[in-house]
């Protein structure tokens, strides 16, 4: 059991995904009480968050009664079984219009089928509770969403929750659900991770199956979970995972699990601090959180990429010339239904000359070369997740080394160089008392999603990254 | 390679022309910043010299 989640209630605000499934698997309590707990959590805490867009009500019922009669038949249960979550509203519902926090989607047919990953939940016997909000099309970084209204920080409801995966991230820091899904393209998991305190794991690109995500930028785009500890977080990674030949980039690798191996430490890892652009583009509390866990590891030595600044760049020209081109057609004929924030992002975007996009591409294969030869030398690296905690909601413009640059999409300016090449990170919060949360991220080479989450696992059990419902709301 | 705010608005303006995109006289102002915002970006993208072997990241496969 999680440490912080020892004595919750396991049907109230603050228990931990594999207590809930471990109480209902002795009979302590029915998956039907967890379900209507987090409903009625959802019902009393999210109009002060506005996490939710959709409650899935009959379905959660429905699917926690089906976990109940298998326990009366004396069945063997799923290892989620009965624990509630929910998806950002990008992942295909069965039944359900999949808004991808837009407007311009309400006119679609509802979803035939579930997306790869809630089909993995709903085998795993987790209960569906709801689908969240996010950044329209995931181009953002704060979940401001003119449609829908915007995500508000549970630590501090005037903040961002960050985004594009906000309400993932919000439903977990308010206690509403112990697990949720997201994506992350260039920070959509890691920078709310951060802004939210708890944990999400970004793993390698083309590790798990995007079928049933509405894409954004698909030589980017990545899928993944959010929770409130280490143990939860491999859990549901680890049921996540397997080969789908329906998405062109799933590398279709066998399963990998993590959770069987956070007991193993962090003794023969070689670990290093990213300095560099990585020091330069944050605020000092950033860093000061960042030294907190460099110091718990005994980590001495600071390693640099090269070219961060270029890799940034590249993936920002990829992000807005791809993304322009997915959505040309609404573009061309209706862009004022698309999000006010994004509208002349998009636009232009879809006007990137060949040669740019074609020399960020080309660059891409080079800068992976580069830093993998950089992982021959150490497994796990450090770096903030974001610049600085959760801005108020409206920020427009913000301070980073020394220039006063656009905030919204500065945000990922730590994630974003990351990502690119599609290196595996879990991010991590960091304990900070009395503060908004700051995250790290921790991150690996590729396919060693596992020595990511090991690093993890020691810094939760030295109580340096810890995850807790956000006061006034659990 | 040109980032000057006329370069740019003439880029706007042909390759919108060019690939049936029109942009609204209301974005035109917004479009362009962002366009300069690119440009910037671009400048560093396509600013490294790179062997001919250096292949784009993706990668066309048959293997499956």
């Amino acid at each position: 059991m999680s440490a912080n989640t020892l004595q919750a209630d396991p049907a109230g605000p603050s228990a931990g995904a594999l207590d809930t499934a471990a109480a209902i698997a002795r009979g302590d309590i029915t998956a039907t009480t967890a379900a209507e707990a987090a409903l009625a959590r959802i019902a009393a805490l999210d109009p002060a968050i506005n996490a939710f867009t959709a409650i899935t009500r009959e379905r959660a019922l429905a699917e926690a009664a089906a976990v109940d009669a298998r326990r009366k038949r004396g069945e063997t249960l799923p290892p989620l079984a009965g624990v509630p979550y929910c998806v950002k509203n990008l992942f295909d519902v069965k039944g359900m219009v999949t808004l991808a926090g837009s407007k311009i989607n309400r006119d679609h047919a509802p979803a035939s089928s579930d997306a790869f990953l809630v089909e993995r939940m709903n085998a795993a016997g987790a209960v569906l509770v709801g689908a969240v909000n996010m950044d329209e099309y995931a181009y953002g970084f704060t979940t401001e969403n003119t449609h829908y209204g915007p995500t508000r920080n549970p630590h501090d409801t005037t903040r961002v929750a960050g985004g594009s995966s906000g309400g993932s991230a919000a439903a977990l820091a308010s206690g509403m659900t112990p697990l949720s899904l997201g994506t992350d393209t260039n920070g959509s998991i890691r920078v709310p991770s951060s802004f939210c305190g708890i944990f999400g794991i970004k793993p390698t690109y083309g590790r798990l199956s995007r079928r049933g995500a509405f894409p954004f930028c698909t030589s980017l785009d990545h899928v993944g979970p959010f929770a409130r500890s280490v143990a939860d977080l491999a859990a549901c990674y680890d049921l996540l995972q397997g080969p789908d030949d329906a998405d062109p980039a799933c590398a279709g690798r066998m399963v990998e699990t993590t959770r069987d191996q956070l007991g193993k430490g962090i003794g023969d890892l070689r670990l290093g601090v990213l300095g560099g652009w990585f020091e330069e583009n944050a605020h000092d509390d950033a860093l000061s959180a960042r030294d907190t866990v460099v110091k718990a590891l005994g980590i001495t030595r600071t390693l640099e990429f090269p070219e961060v600044a270029r890799a940034r760049a590249s993936a920002f020209l990829i992000t807005a010339s791809e993304s322009g081109n997915l959505h040309f057609p609404n573009l061309a004929v209706r862009p004022d239904d698309f999000e006010p924030l994004i509208q002349d992002r998009l636009l232009a975007g879809a006007l990137v000359p060949a040669h740019w996009l074609l020399s960020a591409q080309r660059f891409r294969s080079w800068y992976r070369a580069r830093v993998l030869e950089i992982f021959r030398e150490v497994d796990v690296v450090i770096a903030p997740s974001t610049p600085f905690p959760a801005t108020p909601i409206g920020t427009d413009t913000i301070e980073i080394n020394g220039r006063e640059v656009p905030f919204r999409p500065s945000v990922g300016v730590l994630t974003q160089p990351v990502s690119f090449i599609g290196l595996p990170v879990v991010a991590a919060p960091v304990s900070r008392p009395g503060k908004l949360p700051l995250g790290v991220q921790l991150i690996a080479a590729p396919w060693r999603e596992d020595l990511a989450m090991r690093v993890a696992a020691h810094l939760e059990a030295e109580g340096v990254c810890v995850s807790t419902v956000a006061a006034g709301t659990g | 390679m040109k980032t000057d705010t006329q370069t740019l608005a003439d880029l706007v303006e042909a390759q919108s022309a060019a690939i049936g995109l029109p942009i609204p006289h209301a974005h035109r102002a917004g479009v362009l910043l962002n366009m300069e915002r690119l440009a910037q970006m671009a400048v560093l993208a396509t600013g490294f010299p790179l062997e001919p072997e250096v292949e784009p990241a993706p990668v066309f496969s048959h293997e499956r």
